[in-house]
């Protein structure tokens, strides 16, 4: 043991640092059909050429492709104002290379299905209407907004495969930061493309897919690491979000010290669980909407209390566009043990290739809602700031607030004395005004009665008040300070205890998630079909039915409107088992609407009735209180 | 026999647990027969020319939602002792009902014979309906 110690000891700092790295690394687990792993820089830049785009849309050609290297990519290079600096891994194919690729992927399908990716239940059979349509117009911006070209993925797939990545070790690009007592450990991944939209019905494609995950280690009092959280990065989850606890084993899963991720196919997020995950994207532009809508629904829920007896659910976001991101783990794994190994390399001290190029990864496709544009290199973002991923890793994932096991006790002990000063002030303070406003109320007494000082009367009066106001709050504040204070005694005995704390440990740390990305149930898979299908088809039907509507049957637009509308409504509502709901819904409606009607055309009648019911409670209210 | 015998007031397990109706869902059947024969009366009206001396009045429109009314208003009445008995069905029926009675009422109001009666009838049965207590005692019923 002495032997290794001093080995270690010897070794250079760095050597600890890949040691850490090693003996935390995580077991990524794909979807079949996934056709990017993590690959190596080297590989990469040697397919890509590096371009610039200035602030009108003019392309330059840089350095040609394959002689791209991590020091070229380094080289400083100015910009003006506007210009992005951008790399192509691959070119989009022809014709006739694009129809051998289509014919080559259909026969290898129908001669390994099992191999393959398929989709299960139509993301568009899980959202309502309203998020069908604004889905229908997001794929109709895709025709108007800059875009990676379709025939793009294919280029990128078959580029991809004269890899052979199956023979050797898979990168991942490891870096450990010390940060206020927390050990970070980031391994970040590089794909070379997200094929998410144009192979599994995702969001966006994009060249090169930087993705990251953490594991949190602190120093235990024995000198020791041990692991304490883990955070993996996946779409527009953050902080308190992204972070799981190690030891627990409902949420995280774990082979030995190896965290187990499940990652999105195509889109290469990453999850804690397999499954298929219902994601909504904001829609930029929209998002403003969003509010008058929910206003409403607040309206219709807390004060109609619409929400009947049905235990509350988290209602889609009205703006969103839904996604399924397939994460079943039913593929390739990567990790310790698997048939796919690691190869680690330490961004220490950081390459030049991370810190000196600002520029994307891959196409730069000038979207404006910026999906379908690559993203910049690990530590910047599309912007050309630095990530918070990188710069603060503990804070990224909410635990900037959170001080590591060890240190707990300490901060908690020095709190509560402080705390207890706190106290102490508030109380001195209390029994100081307290002898102020006596002494002004004796003073209020002996004033009482003379006519001639009722001037002063009034200004101690007026003092008094405002004494009284005052000592009211201090001793609030002390009321809160000893409930505050009696918290913190409960959380000391706990962490004291170590009987105390195994027994809620587990719930206390899943307190911090508010929200939870979550496998669709196997209920929610359970659709038929038919249902698919018409969730499918129903939108473009309903607006092809208003067209010929419009073209055939004019003079019957409004009632047309309105009979369509019912039929579409109601058969969605058949299909997505809600009819229950959609009769309560239309019902309330309608009484809304009838109710409105009423008050019209009996406004005064309604009034005088009002008022004379009022008369009538308020004469036998009081008759029963003087009958007792 | 015996036991047949003993049985007497022990609750079945295949019963349902059964509690004492509480006020407001009396309430609610009471108002849901109200409304039922102010749909079968207004309903009834408005057929009385066909019925009586076969007479068609010019708005054949006015009858077919005078039918709507008195089938409805049958409906209710049955839907009322579904309420009253606490059947799982009862509410679901009734507030499906209110459905076609609101828009019979609605209807007639587009057309220019407004039955301010029957509107108010159904607005009052929904906000009865809709009472916290009276959703709870069908919910907890599998209704």
């Amino acid at each position: 043991v002495r032997a290794v110690d001093d080995a270690r000891a010897a070794a250079p700092p760095h050597a600890a640092d890949r040691e850490l790295l090693r003996r935390y690394e995580p077991i990524l687990r794909y979807t079949r059909g996934e056709e990017f792993f993590p690959s190596d820089v080297e590989w990469y830049l040697a397919q890509c050429s590096l371009w610039e785009c200035d602030a009108v849309g003019r392309r330059e050609l840089l350095v040609e492709e394959g002689q791209v290297t991590p020091a070229v990519l380094a080289q400083p290079r100015r910009a003006e104002l506007g210009a992005v600096h951008y790399l192509v891994f691959s070119d989009p194919l022809d014709l006739p290379e694009m129809t051998a690729f289509v014919l080559r992927e259909g026969v290898a399908r129908l001669r390994a299905p099992e191999e393959g990716f398929r989709p299960s239940v139509g993301r568009l059979a899980r959202v309502g209407y309203l998020s069908r349509l604004i889905d229908a117009l997001f794929s109709f911006s895709l025709l108007l907004r800059g875009r990676v070209p379709g025939d793009t993925a294919a280029a990128a797939v078959l580029l991809n495969r004269t890899r052979h990545e199956g023979d050797q070790p898979h990168p991942y690009y490891g870096r450990v930061v010390r940060e206020q007592g927390w050990v970070a450990l980031q391994y970040w991944f590089l794909y070379p493309f997200n094929n998410w939209r144009s192979s599994f019905f995702g969001m966006n494609d994009h060249e090169a897919d930087w993705e990251m995950l953490v594991v949190y280690l602190h120093e235990q009092p024995e000198g020791d690491l041990a692991p304490a959280w883990v955070a993996y990065a996946s779409h527009d989850y953050q902080g308190d979000d992204v972070r799981r606890a190690w030891d627990d084993r409902q949420e995280l899963e774990r082979v030995g010290d190896h965290p187990v991720v499940y990652v999105g196919v195509g889109s290469h997020a990453a999850y804690y669980r397999p499954g298929e995950y219902l994601t909504e994207i904001e829609v930029p532009y929209l998002a403003r909407l969003s509010r008058p809508v929910k206003t409403l629904h607040a309206f219709w829920v807390r004060l109609l209390r619409q929400s009947g007896a049905e235990p509350p659910r988290d209602e889609p976001e009205p703006f969103r566009v839904p996604f399924v991101d397939y994460a079943r783990g039913d593929g390739a794994s990567i990790g310790p043990g698997q048939a796919r190994t690691w190869a680690p390399v330490l961004l220490e001290p950081v390459p030049s290739w991370v810190s000196q190029y600002r520029g994307l990864w891959g196409y730069y496709a000038r979207d404006p809602a910026a999906g379908e544009d690559a993203p910049a290199g690990p530590m910047y973002n599309r912007d050309g700031s630095v990530r918070a991923s990188w710069y603060d890793p503990a804070g990224w994932a909410g635990l900037d607030k959170v001080p590591p096991p060890p240190r707990e006790l300490a901060i908690l002990d020095e709190h509560m004395a402080t705390l207890a000063v706190q106290q102490q002030e508030l109380e001195t303070r209390i029994v100081a005004r307290t002898d102020e406003l006596r002494a002004w109320g004796v003073e209020l007494a002996a004033l009482r009665g003379n006519a001639h000082l009722a001037a002063r009367q009034l200004e101690v009066e007026q003092r008094v008040r405002t004494l009284s106001a005052d000592l009211d709050t201090l001793r609030k504040e002390v009321a809160q300070g000893e409930v505050v204070l009696e918290a913190l005694a409960r959380r000391k005995r706990r962490i004291e205890s170590p009987a105390a704390r195994a027994a809620d440990e587990l719930d206390e740390r899943r307190l911090h998630i508010r929200r939870r990305a979550q496998p669709a149930t196997a209920a929610e898979l359970r659709w038929s079909r038919w249902a698919e299908l018409w969730a499918a088809v129903s939108v473009g039907v309903l607006l092809v039915s208003v067209v010929l509507l419009l073209v055939a049957a004019r003079e019957f637009l409004f009632v047309g409107l309105l009979a369509l509308l019912a039929t579409f409504v109601f058969l969605d509502a058949v299909f997505r088992r809600g009819v229950g709901r959609l009769v309560r819904t239309v019902t309330n409606g309608l009484a809304v609407v009838t109710s409105l009607i009423l008050i019209h055309a009996f406004f005064w009648q309604l009034a005088v009735l009002g008022i004379v019911a009022a008369g009538v409670y308020v004469l036998w209210d009081n008759l029963r209180e003087l009958h007792r | 026999m015996g036991s047949a015998l003993s049985s007497i007031g022990t609750p079945q397990p295949h019963e349902p647990h059964r509690t004492r109706r509480s006020r407001a869902v009396s309430f609610t059947a009471w108002v849901l027969l109200v409304e039922g024969f102010v749909l079968i009366g207004s309903g009834g009206l408005a057929l009385l020319p066909l019925a009586v001396a076969g007479y068609w009045p010019v708005d054949r429109r006015d009858v077919a939602l005078g039918a709507l009314a008195f089938v409805v208003g049958w409906q209710v009445l049955v839907a009322a002792l579904g309420v009253y008995w606490r059947r799982p069905w009862g509410w679901s029926v009734a507030m499906t009902l209110q459905v076609l009675s609101l828009a019979d009422g609605l209807a007639q109001f587009l057309l220019g014979h407004p039955d301010y009666v029957l509107m108010l009838a159904g607005v009052v049965a929904v906000v009865v309906l809709n009472q916290e207590e009276v959703r709870e005692a069908f919910s907890a019923r599998g209704g």
